[in-house]
């Protein structure tokens, strides 16, 4: 199977290559033909959340038509923004689809797990997960998340709750808190302090030892306002991370 | 004249104050977290006690979809109603319109007037304008006096003074009465503002308030409080005002129960103390079957329909859905930028949907820019809305306007150089 894997740039770009290197490093265990985009940009999808609509149509035709080039069997995303935006608006604004799924990468790895079983190691850690707030809430993505950490023995997810969730007939991923990565795109010196009180009103109440985002931008929110806050017994982990380190 | 500020110098004010005031405040901080964790208790104990309650949304949305695609035709027929009520009422195009007319209804000399909360008069600065010609006006609801006294702006659609710790709260009112109020007891603060308002309720000329919804075929207003001082204003003082945006008029008296019973109820009520519902002047039949107008209530109805943007926004299908808010204030317990800055985010209406509100309503494009660039666009406000309005999407419409305009933030400008390149 040919894996395209896109925002390898964003990863790199955003000092997340813990991400980016667990990801390709599981992705060769799998056994999976993995390409990049050439030349790729950062945060190309970033271009229509921010109102930026005079470049948007010309970065993703460059980025479909680099897609079929490399003829892959499908694309992945650690991002969600990607997924969202060519699932609905990119097709629907410039009339541009690409010619196979692009799925974000729980939905890609819980698939090969669900299909595989592979072996793990125990993970006997507290871990909280922040679903996205693209994948999960707008696109109702949550359940790959943790179809793919079940797999991982004595491995402790914590999760938000919200009050109502179930007397509303709701997912309580619907109503995860957001750590407010977009502010860094937008007005960066007020995201801090939001993303601090994410951290001391979400995570630090909680008392996991490790936390992430589905999304590598709600990760990289996390990332920051751990060090923004001077929380050092939560550490950030992405979940290809955790699924690199327990593979036997 | 003032020189128009640019747009640098609006991010310089609004980020001073909203991480200023805002973020850098660690009162209101912890004010937020105790807002928030009452308001999900208060709608548990609702939604459990009531959970058919789930049930309002989708029929609430109808209505006003329905509302807001007929509604030139909804406010002809409210104006007739309300003439057939023998009340008076007037469509004012602009919020300065609206303040002259108030303030013709309220005419001279010096009067007291006393006031209900409401979005719609703090949008039109009726206040401040009617204190401007000399009359001396009160805000009566308990977190919009205090809002007066410390002479700040509402931090909430629904709890002004959300932002404000009971230390704060004993504080200020214990400036205005002249008493020693400690704050571990709320109830003394209450009664304090309770006796020091009476006496402005009973010799009051005018009573002035908002609704929550009007019933087009019977003029009627409804209007929801706790207090009991809309109850006063409204009952008390010879003419009674209320000033209501046009987005509130839906076609029945069953649509308008159904949208207030939406409102409380995902404003966190379990009942409101209070639902008025109001459709003229105060009256008698009980000499001859003679209708008399002015019996105890006041004598002079009127109500002021606030237009100012919103008829056009109506026929807007990109952004239309800006007017299905009810100002519930659902949205905000749930805002990560609210739980931050309480209504520092925003202008004159606070929030995601406030920014939208400030936008196209109340500020314009330049000044609400840097409010519109707040939104996280989490989604997480459309999850808990009970009319499900998709505020991000808006947002990310809306932000395509303003960047094309030149009233985008620096660092968003700079993404396209920096950023965009292959």
């Amino acid at each position: 199977m040919k894996v395209v894997l896109a925002g390898r740039v964003n990863l790199l770009h955003t000092g997340q290559e813990d991400i980016l290197e667990s990801t390709v490093s599981l992705m060769n265990k799998l056994g999976v033909d993995l390409a990049f985009i050439e030349d790729e940009v950062v945060c190309m999808e970033a271009s229509i959340n921010l109102g930026i609509s005079d470049v948007a149509e010309e970065l993703f035709r460059d980025f479909k038509e680099k897609v079929e080039a490399l003829k892959p069997d499908v694309v992945v995303s650690a991002y969600a923004a990607g997924v969202a935006k060519w699932k609905r608006e990119v097709p629907e604004r410039y009339g541009l689809k690409l010619p196979v799924p692009y799925i974000h990468l729980t939905e890609f790895f819980a698939e090969e797990f669900n299909k595989r079983k592979p072996d793990l190691k125990p993970f006997p850690h507290k871990y909280f997960l922040q679903h996205g707030c693209t994948l999960g809430r707008k696109l109702g993505r949550y359940q790959a998340a943790r179809d793919v950490l079940s797999h991982v023995p004595e491995i402790e997810v914590m999760e938000e709750d919200y009050p109502t969730a179930e007397l509303e007939g709701m997912d309580p991923a619907m109503f995860n808190s957001c750590p407010a990565s977009w502010l860094n795109f937008t007005l960066p010196e007020l995201g801090e302090y939001a993303k601090e009180n994410y951290v001391l009103d979400v995570l630090v109440p909680r008392n996991p030892e490790f936390a992430g985002s589905t999304c590598a931008n709600g990760h990289y929110g996390i990332r920051q306002g751990l060090e923004i806050a001077e929380i050092e017994s939560i550490k950030p982990l992405y979940f290809t991370q955790i699924l690199d380190q327990v593979w036997r | 004249m003032e020189k128009d500020k640019s747009i640098q110098e609006i991010y310089n004010e609004y980020l001073a104050e909203i991480i200023g005031d805002g973020a850098e405040n660690e009162t209101l901080r912890e004010a937020m977290r105790r807002a928030r964790a009452a308001y999900r208790a208060n709608l548990k104990k609702a939604l459990e006690t009531f959970p058919e309650s789930v049930q309002y949304k989708e029929k609430a949305r109808q209505i006003k979809e329905y509302s807001i695609d007929h509604l030139e035709e909804l406010i002809e027929k409210t104006m007739e109603a309300v003439r057939r009520n023998h009340g008076h009422v007037y469509l004012a195009k602009t919020a300065e319109e609206a303040n002259q007319i108030i303030s013709d209804i309220v005419g001279e000399p010096k009067k007291i007037i006393v006031k209900g909360k409401s979005l719609t008069t703090e949008e039109t600065e009726l206040r401040q304008f009617l204190q401007a010609r000399g009359h001396e006006v009160w805000e009566t609801d308990l977190g919009e006096f205090l809002v007066q006294v410390r002479d700040s702006r509402p931090m909430h659609m629904l709890a002004p003074s959300v932002d404000l710790t009971r230390e704060e709260a004993a504080r200020l009112i214990s400036e205005i009465t002249g008493k020693e109020l400690p704050p571990d007891k709320i109830e003394d603060l209450v009664a304090a503002v309770r006796e020091f308002l009476r006496e402005k309720f009973t010799s009051a000329h005018v009573g002035i308030a908002g609704a929550n919804a009007i019933a087009a075929e019977s003029g009627t207003l409804f209007i929801i409080e706790n207090e009991g001082n809309i109850k006063l204003a409204a009952s008390l003082p010879e003419k009674f005002v209320a000033l209501v945006g046009v987005e509130k008029i839906v076609p029945t008296l069953d649509d308008a129960f159904h949208m207030v019973k939406t409102t409380w109820r995902f404003a966190n009520y379990m009942v409101p103390s209070y639902v008025h519902m109001i459709s003229g002047p105060s009256k008698t039949g009980d000499i001859e079957k003679v209708t008399t107008y002015g019996a105890h209530g006041p004598k002079e109805f009127h109500l002021v329909l606030l237009d100012n943007g919103r008829i056009e926004l109506s026929k807007n299908s990109d952004f239309k859905e800006i007017l299905y808010c009810m100002k519930c204030g659902a949205c905000m317990y749930e805002c990560p930028l609210f739980w931050l800055a309480a209504g520092h985010f925003g202008v004159r209406y606070p929030g995601g949907i406030g920014a939208l509100w400030d936008a196209f309503i109340a500020k314009g494009f330049k000044e609400s820019a840097p409010a519109v660039y707040t939104c996280a666009i989490c989604d997480r406000c459309r999850v808990r809305c009970p009319l499900n309005i998709d505020t991000a999407r808006m947002i990310i419409k809306l932000r395509a306007i303003l960047y094309e305009k030149g009233y985008a933030p620096e660092v968003t400008k700079e993404v396209k150089t920096k950023l965009f390149k292959k």
